[in-house]
């Protein structure tokens, strides 16, 4: 495997995790990897988990790292990426829950299939 | 949980402030933000403090640190702040169970080891003042810090032995490979130059020796090579040891200073500080951007101040050296706040008696202009010199006194004689509020201590000759008690105004009357 391919096999074994960790806790996921029809005003990038958990819907950013050595997934989220998630996740709401809320979560996944660590910061932006 | 507070000390000028650092740890993303004015070197607090914690085993926490510095108002410099910041960062996340209310004062490097900081003796003196007796340190500053009475201090050489101390059970911590220290050990104490070591100069042993009883400033006009250095230097090794309050303040100041050695006891003899006549106003009386550092006059506090080619020295300097010969402290004003520190010192100046030096006894090889040789004593203003009690001529040595063999007396005997005129003299002063003949105004001079008109009239005869001004008179006559003082007189008699009298006028080539 390539280095990009094992990165993205990375990511999407860590949304796959989140999605079951989520449902588990009794979330609903309704979109995985959504992105807005293309526009031109829509923003760019993707939501990587959208879900409703009892109260209000969530988008959820994962980030997942196999070990501390380039930082905490967490620290990857810088402002420009937290505005960006704010945005598309407004935009979802706009088009598919019209009058609703919506948060933004972040999720941090970091360790492998044989241990791993789930950590889950809600409202963050 | 989330939530610690630790203290640590800023010091403004000798004054040490409490601080207290509160940690919280919110639930938001990663950042860390620090509140409390803090300048540009506590800004970078924040790289040192990650590094540190990372290579120590303990990565401070994945979500928002909010750490604040409180009083928020009081401006805060310099690095000392990093262990205190980190300490309650970590006891926030509960990487440690608590502090117990300790006092941290240390830099951090990026390896997780403590460095020592400046100013941990007036800062420790401060903590324990206001109750904080538990003091941590870098290693380094750990026998500066126990120069503070009632402290508990720990000094330790890595975040990894601060936590241990503080309990913490974390398996993880590592510390950095030992290394040589950073400061190196104090030197042995230089032998001070000698009395003896003078040849000839009678005159100028005599008024070094009045110079230290009675603290007068001295000025000395001499040419090239006469000896006006070497007197100079001998001053502070005939001058009292510093009683225990001026010896504190002695060591908070140099405490303070940008030195490679460790301070690990307290100063008790009197400073010496000779800075280069191109010396900045600020290295002479303090200053520098962010929190002002005190300057040669502050360093000098309780000692002697020495400018060597007086004329040489910029004019705004000497003037900024008006404010402490007057007041004995130096205050600097930033935008925020001041800081202020002590400058009790007592005034050598040495010049040539014009610019190439060679204007002595006839004068004849003298290459100056008249005008340059006229301008150049001019350099040193009158309200400077005014402060001035004792002017005094150093010439060139004869040929005889250059060869002869009797050795003049060790400073020792002199400094014997000069501690028992300043005990002579402390009854007198005392009710007075004066510390040494050199405080006392003109008018305690004509009140309290005034003279029989009989003993003053050889100074009224010179003053209507137009010799002499009443402030030379005052300066005449505090000699006078400081020599009555050295003879074991309770006051002066004739002969020792005659005494001072003959020591100002001989003061040629010029009368500074």
């Amino acid at each position: 495997m390539t280095t990009t391919e094992r990165r993205r096999a990375t990511g999407s074994w860590g949304e796959r995790t989140a999605a079951k960790v989520l449902e588990a806790r009794g979330w609903q996921v309704l979109e995985r990897n959504w992105r807005p029809t293309p526009g031109p005003l829509t923003p760019r990038g993707e939501l990587d988990l959208i879900c409703f958990d009892g109260t209000e819907y969530v988008a959820c950013e994962v980030k997942t790292r196999t070990g501390l050595g380039y930082g905490h997934p967490l620290e990857s989220i810088d402002q420009g990426k937290a505005t960006r998630l704010r945005l598309l996740a407004r935009n979802w709401a706009a088009a598919h829950r019209p009058g609703s809320a919506v948060r933004v979560d972040a999720v941090a996944i970091t360790g492998g299939p044989f241990m791993f660590t789930f950590e889950h910061l809600e409202g963050v932006v | 949980m989330g939530f610690a507070r630790t203290y640590a000390v800023a010091l403004l000028g000798l004054n040490g402030h409490m601080v207290e650092v509160e940690a919280d740890i919110g639930q938001t993303l990663p950042a860390f933000v620090l509140l409390g004015l803090p300048d540009s070197a506590l800004m970078e607090s924040k790289e040192r403090i990650r590094a540190a914690a990372k290579n120590s085993g303990v990565p401070l926490a994945s979500r928002k640190i909010t750490a604040s510095l409180t009083p928020a108002t009081l401006p805060k410099g310099g690095t000392v702040f990093d262990l205190a910041i980190l300490m309650a960062a970590l006891q926030a996340a509960g990487d440690v169970p608590g502090t117990g209310g300790a006092v941290f004062l240390a830099e951090l490097g990026l390896d997780g080891g403590l460095r020592p900081v400046p100013g941990v003796f007036p800062a420790v003196a401060a903590a324990v003042r206001s109750g904080h007796r538990r003091v941590v340190v870098a290693r380094e500053n750990l026998e500066e810090a126990r120069l503070v009475p009632d402290a508990e201090v720990s000094g330790f050489r890595s975040v990894a032995d601060v936590l241990e101390w503080a309990g913490s059970t974390s398996p993880r911590l590592s510390r950095p490979p030992g290394q040589a220290p950073r400061t190196e050990d104090p030197p042995e104490p230089r032998r001070r130059p000698d009395l003896a070591d003078v040849v000839g100069q009678a005159e100028g042993r005599w008024a070094l020796e009045i110079a230290a009883a009675g603290s007068h400033h001295l000025s000395m006009i001499g040419p090239p090579g006469s000896g006006k250095t070497m007197l100079a230097e001998r001053l502070p090794g005939i001058l009292p040891p510093l009683d225990a309050a001026a010896s504190h303040e002695v060591t908070a100041v140099h405490s303070l200073g940008a030195r490679r050695t460790r301070l690990t006891r307290l100063m008790t003899e009197a400073p010496w500080e000779a800075p280069h006549h191109t010396a900045s106003t600020a290295s002479m009386v303090g200053g520098g951007s962010g929190v002002p550092l005190p300057g040669a006059a502050s360093r000098a506090h309780r000692g002697v101040l020495f400018l060597d080619e007086a004329p040489e020295f910029r004019r705004g300097v000497l003037d900024a050296l008006r404010q402490p010969l007057e007041s004995g402290e130096i205050t600097i004003d930033r935008s925020r706040a001041s800081a202020r520190y002590p400058a009790r010192f007592q005034l050598v100046l040495a010049s040539n008696p014009c610019a190439c030096g060679l204007s002595t006894g006839l004068g004849d090889r003298c290459t100056c202009s008249p005008r340059e040789r006229r301008s150049y004593l001019g350099r040193l203003s009158g309200p400077l010199m005014d402060r001035v009690d004792l002017h005094l001529s150093v010439p060139r040595l004869s040929y005889a006194e250059v060869t002869a063999t009797t050795r003049g007396e060790p400073s020792d005997v002199v400094a014997s004689r000069v501690r028992a005129a300043r005990e002579a003299a402390r009854e007198r002063l005392q009710p007075l509020g004066v510390r040494a003949n050199a405080d006392l105004t003109g008018a305690q001079l004509r009140d309290r201590l005034r003279l029989p008109s009989a003993l003053l009239s050889p100074l009224h005869r010179l003053i209507e000759r137009g010799d002499l001004t009443v402030r030379g008179s005052d300066r005449v006559q505090r000699i006078a008690w400081t020599i009555a003082d050295l003879e074991g007189a309770a006051s002066p008699a004739s002969e020792h105004l005659e005494a001072a009298i003959a020591l100002r006028i001989s003061s040629g080539p010029r009368l500074i009357a």
